[in-house]
């Protein structure tokens, strides 16, 4: 008797004192939700001790408001009205530590995203929304437990997939940090798009004599070991402990012998489209992708050998095998991933009408290329079909950019690398004649207003309107379009066509992010988890994005954005060790039947049946997703932080009166 | 009717700094220049399609229409231009383009004798007579006086203006009915 009492009178000490803070976010919430009948609302609701609202709950005012509460009303619950965990239930959290409140006893309600933002012609419904949803989230948060962190050690190393501009910035930041870096590249040498590119802007310096030396200064630093015409093959692990396997693809070439001498390619008979200079000429079957090439080693392109053997028998210092088939696999443990995969370029064919099929409608690239002095024009300028020179050129701008059918968005550094051509070109034949086709000029970068000045005191031409058609008139071109000054139509009879195409995803963007398990936008570019407060972070844990595999980007952005993702894999990786949310699935034996439906069913391969006939759920990959502890039909499988009676209260909440 | 870019004058940019619309290139089409334009919304005055005419070498589309008279000069655009490209400038350069090719309208001949016969742009005899009648002191100005006036005629005679403003040695004002000290 005595001890069913004591034991009445222990739960009656626990229950919970309920804190609710709703939050006007200035007119973000109040401008559409009636707080104060939010507040009075929520007064009635059981377990509520304390409600107050805050015109900025986030403020450190907003904060100390929380704290004083539980110190001071003896609140062991909170619940915040406010907007979105995703952004601010971290900081809310360690509100509640600071406190001296278990983080895990909080509660975060959206009613901007979810009530004021959505509803806001409807300030009734509005409000009636948000006071459901509040009810609902102070049902659950009578219901939280006290969670404790779990710790993980995190490996000091991180792999960086691709080695352009913005890879080998992260990877040499690492390097400099002291950290161990495995830099993977899919092509031959490191480099990315910007060893294609001639000149770069604002400043028209050279593309390669600001690339090359970084280039070798990553073959330089001993702790980044490079691996190129290698792929990632697989990935498992965890945050903290990848498990990489790398397949380095088979080069016929040992590249410990090889001196990058070059007579291999000389002596090759088979001549196949030079992928580096836009298919404009032809390199071997046996090559080094460029001049400045990093690492300086042949490599044979399988598909095209036609096993001859000359290169075998002229190599002086017998480095080439073409026997060798046999692709090879590297496994290594790094403790975080950078992904800097960059992009690849709109296919101008999908534009049926700017007529692409023609010789004389080139790429931006492509004229790049036979810009740069070893390109396959070496600098001149020429015209594909007959190799003169042109007098006239149009560049159309937007292709397959801010495009419903094509590309919706704005690829960012067309406008200002066309106008970079434009000049270049002007400046070296200054009677050319050049048009700019444009719909709007984005030359939004530090020092490009003054770029674009130049360019039409240079006298480019600037002709506002998008190109409707190009038509061939023998080997020139009419290319026909609107010019909204002038509210006429225009026509330019032009020598040379060059299209902006737009920045696009790179192929082996959807595969590699089903690797990492992170997400990709409906673009297909790599999604941050948010642009301001995480830029460079991903869904995955410990796997950061930079440059244009997260969306289109000039190289300054692209530089700043490799070294953004060098600094948060560096202070994961620090201390040797983080703090992670417990929120994963835990299993009670007695009642498992070990049927393995979980098993089957996780995403993430956390839950393993064990030599000793258990299941057993790896915390450090499992997220928590609850699928398992739906799933199970025994009810053994506990998601922590969101278990069965917290969901069904919040249920509850919601159907109450609802017949 | 198409516009066929490839057709137009090339040089047109260069003549036009050189007649002292420096600044023509630095114009990207904003519009503020237009938008505060006084004449723009009742007359062809379109001043930001004139800038872009001339970027784009269309010279027979402005140098032969009357659209370049009809600004007053008020440097409104001038005063206001963000980018500093002188609208006003590339007009005046423009009617000096056009007065060279013997295209001027008949009203700025009209001014241009009115001054050069006068000493006035419009004639002031109606004030004159007016003053007289109310004892009021006699108006001293630039065509009151014979000797005021053939300064002005030797400044004329001294520079390009005669050919340019079509400079009559015969002139007859028309009317006198307008008094440009009221």
């Amino acid at each position: 008797m005595a001890k069913t009492q004591s034991k009445k009178k222990k739960q009656s000490d626990e229950v919970p004192r309920i804190g609710v803070y709703v939050c006007h976010c200035g007119t973000n919430i109040a401008g559409s939700v009636n707080i104060g009948e939010v507040v009075e609302f929520s007064k009635n609701i059981k377990n509520v001790s304390v409600v107050r609202e805050h015109m900025y709950l986030c403020s450190e005012q907003g904060q100390n408001m929380i704290k004083d509460d539980i110190k001071k009303e003896g609140v062991t619950r909170v619940v915040a009205a406010c907007c979105s965990p995703r952004t601010h239930e971290e900081i809310f959290r360690k509100t509640l530590n600071s406190g001296n409140l278990n983080k895990y006893l909080y509660e975060q309600v959206n009613i901007r995203d979810q009530c004021s933002w959505p509803h806001f012609k409807d300030k009734d419904n509005a409000t009636n929304k948000a006071k459901q949803l509040v009810k609902s989230g102070i049902y659950r948060a009578s219901e939280l437990e006290p969670l404790q962190d779990r710790k993980l050690s995190v490996l000091k190393s991180c792999l960086v997939i691709g080695g352009g501009i913005s890879g080998i910035n992260a990877a040499l930041d690492l390097a400099r940090s002291g950290y161990h870096v495995y830099l993977v590249e899919r092509n031959p040498s490191i480099g990315g798009k910007m060893a294609q590119l001639d000149k770069t802007f604002p400043t028209n310096d050279c593309s390669a004599c600001i690339l090359a030396p970084m280039m070798v200064e990553v073959s330089n630093t001993s702790n980044i070991e490079l691996l190129t015409y290698s792929e990632i093959e697989y990935v498992s692990g965890h945050i903290g402990k990848y498990h990489i396997t790398v397949r380095k693809k088979q080069t016929s070439v040992d590249w410990e012998k090889c001196n990058g001498c070059g007579d291999c390619s000389i002596v090759c008979p088979v001549k196949v489209d030079n992928e580096f200079n836009c298919n404009m000429d032809k390199r071997k079957a046996v090559y080094i992708q460029f001049q400045q090439a990093i690492p300086m080693k042949a490599v044979v392109d399988k598909k095209k050998c036609v096993k001859c053997k000359l290169c075998e028998k002229r190599c002086q210092v017998g480095a080439i095998d073409i026997s060798k088939n046999e692709d090879e696999f590297i496994e290594f443990d790094v403790g975080s991933i950078i992904a800097t995969t960059g992009y690849d370029l709109f296919d101008p064919n999908k534009k049926a009408e700017y007529d692409y099929d023609h010789p004389n409608v080139i790429t931006s690239l492509e004229l790049e290329r036979m810009m740069c002095a070893s390109g396959p024009t070496k600098g001149e300028i020429l015209r594909p079909s007959d190799g003169r020179k042109p007098h006239t050129i149009s560049f159309i701008q937007c292709v397959g950019s801010r495009d419903e059918k094509t590309n919706d968005y704005c690829s960012r550094i067309c406008c200002t690398y066309s106008i970079k051509h434009a000049r270049l070109l002007k400046e070296k034949y200054p009677d050319m004649d050049i048009y700019i086709h444009y719909i709007d000029l984005r030359c939004f970068g530090k020092g490009y207003e003054e770029y674009y000045r130049i360019a039409r005191e240079k006298g480019v031409k600037f002709i506002r309107g998008r190109i409707s058609q190009i038509d061939s008139i023998g080997d020139r071109l009419e290319v026909s379009g609107d010019d909204d000054t002038l509210g006429e139509q225009i026509s330019v009879i032009a020598d040379l066509v060059v299209l902006a195409v737009a920045m696009e995803s790179s192929k082996g963007a959807k595969k590699l992010a089903n690797l990492l398990n992170i997400s990709t936008d409906k673009t297909g570019f790599f999604k941050e988890i948010h642009p301001k407060l995480k830029p460079v972070s991903t869904d995955s844990d410990g796997i950061f994005i930079a440059g244009a595999c997260q969306g289109p980007k000039e190289i300054p952005d692209a530089v700043s954005q490799g070294k953004a993702a060098a600094s948060a894999a560096s202070s994961l990786m620090s201390k040797g060790e983080i703090e992670i949310e417990p929120l994963f699935a835990q299993i009670t034996e007695d009642l498992c039947a070990k049927c393995r439906t979980c098993e089957s069913l996780c995403t993430y391969k956390a839950i393993k049946y064990t030599d000793e006939d258990k299941m057993e759920v790896d915390i450090a990959l499992c997220k928590g997703c609850g699928v398992c502890s739906a799933a199970c039909p025994s009810g053994a499988i506990k998601a922590n932080h969101f278990t069965n009676k917290q969901v069904r209260m919040q249920i509850l909440a919601l159907t109450e009166g609802i017949h | 009717m198409k516009i066929i870019l490839n057709n137009t004058n090339k040089d047109l940019v260069d003549k036009v700094i050189e007649n002292g619309g420096k600044r023509v290139t630095e114009c990207f089409q904003c519009g503020m220049c237009a938008s505060g334009c006084p004449v723009a919304s009742d007359t062809d005055h379109k001043i930001k399609r004139t800038m872009h005419q001339v970027l784009l070498g269309l010279d027979e589309q402005i140098l032969d229409k009357k659209a370049i008279w009809l600004c007053t000069t008020c440097f409104m655009c001038l005063e206001r231009c963000p980018q500093n490209a002188g609208p006003t400038d590339v007009v005046i350069a423009l009617r000096r383009m056009s007065a060279e090719k013997g295209i001027i309208p008949e009203a700025q001949i009209e001014v241009a004798n009115n001054i050069y016969h006068l000493g006035h742009a419009v004639t002031v005899k109606k004030g004159i007579s007016l003053r007289e009648k109310v004892d009021a002191p006699p108006l001293t100005t630039a065509g009151s006086d014979k000797k005021y006036i053939d300064e002005i005629q030797k400044i004329v005679d001294s520079t390009h203006a005669v050919k340019l403003l079509k400079i009559r040695k015969e002139w007859k004002p028309k009317g006198d009915d307008v008094i440009a000290c009221d």
